[in-house]
């Protein structure tokens, strides 16, 4: 009898080994930046290979919150590596609740040593091209299946569009992903908000709310909007999910992939370039 | 070393790769039509095919890549990529003609109120998330609760968790869990029900004319919905407080199956030692009240339209109490014991074989068991008081041998169900039903009573004598089998402007007893019922919908007290029946923006063929018991609700129940303070109030929300007093006990049909914090909540109990409202992922 309970906790232990190494596994090679003050390093780490010369890696950093890039590595020949994105995997939390994403993400990176460090770049821009699946909880209710996956999807389009929107409003440059909040009390967060909820975050330096007279507000999400500010601001395509509140909506509940879409372009365009990565 | 192979499998297996083919169709998205010619590339490998001309192409996929990417190209349609699952067998891309944008569209989203099944005029629902405030909260976390805060339910004040529905009483209301008959859901006597709020998902309270699906009451219907386990990863919720802890867990069994398992244990032990600082008596308490609950539900979904479902509940119950009371010379040494078993299974079938037919089995089984033990000894000195001998001429001391009260009780309640329900979809707004079900119940009971009884002396009028009395009862109690078919056409939807339902429900008891060669057969009942609802407005600027809607039906319900019925009392067949009522209703339901709601119903009921069992025998003993069947009652009254049903910054709900509630036994009574024991200690031959009466009732729960993640709940009743009964003045009278002369108070008690106790006005609070750990999906919440806040400004009195050995009232022996002379403030941490 013993023996039987001995067997059966040795092999409950290998079997929570097994899980965890399938789930964590070790890595083989990483090469991060330096630390900055007050932000988080980019991590590229390489995972024991799959296929002969193949190796998944994941890539971290400050624009991506919690979230990462995956994909497969392969040598380009001259001791650096292409690297071959195939993965966005999303996770944000809020206050209520959380969104669990896995994004299909289709482009090419190299990582080459370089006189200072390895390099980074963009050899084809990766583009999300849709969502594999995903999940969400708004307090008690979790969604999965079909229906996350159309619930994330809209959403995605929608914060999307909303950072293409901010990009023209608000230059890409001046909100650095190194610099997010640049100095007290201006952040990406402050500008952004400004912009598209002054109703609920107050409104910029020198603009006022439209006076209540019929027709100037409506209500979506227990909120009141400003349809002048809607007109006199926003594009046609964002007017109607800003005025329903859905567009705050899916601020509150993805926050950070706000940021991270409106400064996608120019992370790989630009910054990815000014990264000095060293191998560890 | 024997594990070691099937250790090394579960490490290969961590790493397996798929070396395999795939099955790749492409097909023209707009014309539905396979394309050929079609090249397909996997990403970083040399594997290509091409698509014949049924559109199909077998792929080699490279060994070692676990997530490889497929390129479909075809030269005048727009590249497509497609990411392959492990084990993937086959795939299907719909390719787009080049040139055909397709755009990103932006979908307006609103948040959804939230569907549930409260029909105006027929029931009031909450989830989970509306009960929060309101359920968790207290010394034991209950969904009965929230209940009690609900339209048409009567205020039943602290440590009560039965509710009276529409003046209705308590045991008048049926409930079921997942759709099966429990009996008994309570915990302590009644004071809490077995409804934890982590195993609820929705609790539906038909206070109106509820289906004909569903019979066994007449005074409200509450179906409990249990949390189905169907989330595809593990759910924990779990919570620490003062008195308990709870864990559920939620787990996925593949992807058709999924086990949800938890429970409740209570440790009262640290508020008894507060307690203790408060009312030294509560030392006494030998076995703190506890509470040991585990509930499991399986399910399992093997086929498109097909479910097989399980519940298991075990929970126990009890409290212990051993101390002695020295009162003015005379000395109590009180033991008292109580255990408590609720146990049930029940299981169902529901299967679709096509998208018009249902058909629903499902049965279960339910065990009570309550066993009580007591032991009470007083002795003592004590002087007759002055008045006591000006009256009777005796003075000086006196002593009171040892009198010893003890027994025991256990009884033992089972119950088995089956029931097969079936629905069938005639036209879109057109439903039958049909179905039928059988309900067994046992009763049984071993009991010994040893003790003293206070009663007129047969040889010296006027004088009462102490006696012994012993009783032994061990019986195999009462059968009852309780037959039920009914019919029903529901007509409309949620989205027509005529919705309803119009039932019947035939329903036969029959009562037999081995033991006693007994049997009661009762003529069968037909309880017609009708609801329609009619929605002449909808969608119009704010106003989502008004709806009028109006019901009446016929209940019916065989006392739980019949169970005790017994040769000896000369009952013969179709000379009783089910208690009946006649219910009518008629109410207005206006939904608006924002999740507004303005509730108004007004009600009548008749109840007749009422049970009560009333004594003879002045001395008390069972001989002298008499049946009626001729009760009657009338009951009226109007329920407003309104509703924020949600709110970024505050919402909540006031109800208002006004109920008038008069009842009869029409036997006239032998003597003086005779009085029906069947229900609850009523008058005869008059009209009454019953107890738990209480003719306003107002709850008023309010969510605030100052900033993210915090939450006020606050939660007030206001309800006038329950009757009281007209109580004379304290006298003393001799009792003789064995040659000495005791002297005993007592004091007239007779029913009062305009004595009422005090107001009652509670009010409870509640403060959580919640958010989730950074980066995580793990939720965390901190709650303080206190109940009955204002205890020590103010409680509700009622006549002050007293001392029968010396006249002197009972510290705290008044209070309207169970109290423990403070809030009760408990603190509570939750997890949930």
């Amino acid at each position: 009898m013993k023996n039987k309970m001995k067997t059966v906790a040795a092999l409950l232990l290998t079997a929570l080994m097994a899980l965890a190494c399938a789930s964590r596994p070790k890595a083989v090679s990483q090469w991060e930046t330096p630390e900055t003050k007050g932000l988080d390093s980019w991590n590229l780490s390489l995972y024991p290979e799959v296929a002969a010369g193949t190796h998944p890696f994941s890539l971290t950093g400050p624009a991506f919150g919690k979230a990462k890039l995956t994909g497969y590595a392969e040598s380009d020949g001259s001791g650096g590596w292409v690297l071959s994105v195939d993965t966005l995997k999303w996770f944000s939390n809020w206050s209520n609740g959380w969104t669990d994403a896995d994004f299909l993400v289709l482009g090419t990176l190299t990582l080459t040593p370089g006189e200072t460090g390895w390099k980074l770049a963009a050899t084809e821009i990766p583009v999300i091209e849709s969502l594999r699946e995903g999940s969400i909880r708004y307090k008690d209710k979790i969604v999965y299946g079909d229906n996350a996956v159309k619930m994330i999807t809209n959403r995605w389009y929608r914060l999307e569009a909303a950072a293409e929107y901010l990009r023209e409003k608000l230059p890409a440059a001046w909100y650095d992903y190194r610099y997010r909040k640049i100095k007290k009390g201006e952040s990406f967060e402050t500008a952004a908000r400004e912009v598209l909820f002054p109703e609920v975050y107050g409104y910029p330096a020198g603009k006022t709310a439209a006076p209540r007279a019929p027709g100037n507000y409506v209500r979506g999400e227990y909120l009141s909007w400003d349809t002048l500010w809607t007109k006199e601001n926003f594009p046609e395509h964002l007017r109607e999910v800003r005025d329903a509140g859905t567009l705050f909506r899916d601020y509150e509940e993805m926050s950070p992939f706000l940021y991270l879409m409106y400064l996608w372009p120019t992370l790989w365009k630009e910054q990815a370039a000014t990264l000095n990565f060293k191998e560890n | 070393m024997k594990f070691l192979p099937l250790a090394l499998l579960l490490f290969l297996a961590g790493g397996l790769v798929f070396a395999q083919e795939i099955k790749v169709t492409v097909i023209d998205r707009d014309l539905d039509i396979p394309l050929e010619g079609v090249q397909i590339i996997v990403s970083g490998s040399a594997a290509k095919a091409v698509t014949g001309p049924d559109g199909n192409a077998l792929v080699a996929l490279p060994a070692g890549v676990t997530r490889p990417v497929m390129v479909a190209v075809l030269p005048g349609y727009e590249t497509q990529k497609v990411t392959l699952q492990p084990g993937q067998k086959s795939v299907t891309v719909r390719m787009i003609l080049a040139g055909v944008i397709e755009g990103k569209e932006l979908v307006v989203e609103r948040t959804s109120p939230g569907k549930n099944d409260e029909q105006s005029g027929i029931s009031v629902s909450m989830d989970a998330e509306q009960m929060e405030g309101t359920a968790q909260i207290g010394l034991i976390e209950d969904v009965m609760a929230s209940v009690r805060t609900l339209p048409g339910v009567t205020f039943a004040g602290g440590w009560n968790g039965e509710p009276s529905v529409r003046g209705g009483y308590p045991a008048e209301m049926a409930t079921v869990l997942d759709g099966v008959y429990i009996l008994n859901p309570y915990h302590w006597g009644g004071s809490y029900s077995i409804f934890n709020p982590m195993m609820v998902s929705t609790v539906k309270l038909s206070n109106g004319i509820f289906s004909a699906k569903y019979g066994r009451a007449t005074s409200g219907l509450l179906e409990v919905t249990t949390m189905t386990p169907d989330a595809p990863v593990l759910r924990i919720d779990s919570g620490i407080s003062t008195s308990s802890t709870d864990l559920f867990l939620q787990i996925p069994l593949g992807s058709v199956s999924g086990l949800l398992i938890g429970g409740k244990v209570t440790y009262l032990e640290p508020i008894m030692l507060i307690a203790r600082e408060i009312n030294p008596e509560s030392a006494n308490v030998s076995v703190p009240p506890y509470i040991r609950d585990l509930y499991a539900k399986w399910f399992i979904r093997p086929a498109s339209g097909l479910e097989i479902y399980a519940n298991a509940f075990l929970g126990t119950d009890g409290v212990g109490y051993d101390g002695v009371t020295d009162n003015d010379g005379i000395s109590t040494h009180g033991k008292f014991d109580w255990e408590y078993l609720n146990t049930f299974v029940a299981g169902g079938i529901r299967y679709m074989p096509g998208d018009k037919f249902r058909i629903h089995v499902l049965g279960g089984y339910n065990l009570n068991i309550a066993d009580a033990a007591w032991f009470m000894e007083t002795s003592g000195t004590r002087e007759y008081s002055q008045e006591f001998t000006d009256l009777y001429g005796l003075s000086g001391r006196y002593n009171i041998p040892d009198i010893t009260d003890e027994g025991f009780n256990t009884t033992k309640v089972q119950q088995g169900q089956l029931k097969v329900e079936m629905d069938s979809l005639l036209s879109q707004n057109h439903v039958i039903s049909w179905g039928v079900e059988e309900v067994l119940m046992s009763s049984d009971q071993e009991m010994e009573y040893d003790g003293w009884m206070e009663r007129p002396d047969e040889t010296t009028p006027g004088l009462l004598v102490y006696e012994p009395i012993s009783i032994r009862r061990n019986t195999e109690g009462n059968r009852i089998i309780h037959s039920a078919a009914y019919l029903l056409w529901t007509i409309g939807t949620d989205q027509t402007a005529i919705r309803g339902e119009l039932g019947v429900r035939g329903e036969h008891f029959y009562l037999w007893n081995n033991e006693e060669d007994y049997t009661l057969n009762t003529l069968p009942v037909a309880t017609p019922r009708f609801n329609i609802s009619w929605v002449p407005l909808r969608d119009r600027g704010v106003l989502d919908r008004l709806t009028i809607s109006f019901g009446t039906g016929l209940f019916c319900q065989f006392p739980l007290e019949s169970t005790a019925a017994e040769k000896k009392y000369g009952i013969d067949d179709f000379e009783v029946g089910p208690n009946q009522t006649l219910f009518g209703v008629l109410g207005a339901e206006l939904l608006l923006d924002e999740g507004w709601k303005f509730q108004l119903e007004g009600y009548g009921k008749y109840s007749f063929n009422r049970l009560y069992v009333t004594n003879s025998d002045p001395a008390g003993s069972d001989a002298g018991w008499v049946v009626g069947t001729d009760g009657i009652g009338y009951t009226a009254g109007f329920d407003l609700m309104v509703q924020k049903k949600f709110g970024r910054k505050f919402d909540g709900y006031l109800t208002y129940s006004f109920v008038w509630s008069r009842y009869m036994n029409p036997t006239a009574a032998e003597f003086d303070g005779q009085m029906a024991m069947v229900p609850e200690w009523s008058p005869l031959d008059e009209w009454y109030y019953p107890s738990f009466h209480r003719f306003h009732n107002l709850n008023l729960i309010l969510n605030f929300r100052p900033v993210d993640g915090l939450t006020i709940t606050v939660k007030g009743a206001l309800a006038t007093g329950a009757p009281k009964a007209s109580v004379g003045e304290i006298t003393s009278y001799p009792v003789d006990m064995g040659g000495t002369t005791i002297e005993r108070y007592g004091r007239t008690t007779s029913y009062s049909d305009s004595l009422r106790n005090d107001i009652s006005i509670p009010v409870d609070v509640r403060i959580s914090y919640a958010s989730y750990f950074r980066g995580t999906k793990i939720r965390w919440e901190y709650y303080v909540g206190a109940e009955d806040v204002f205890t020590n400004l103010y409680a509700p009195r009622t006549n002050k109990s007293f001392d029968p050995y010396t006249g002197e009232y009972l510290e705290n022996g008044d209070q309207a409202d169970f109290s423990i002379g403070m809030p009760m403030i408990s603190f509570g941490f939750k997890i949930s992922y």
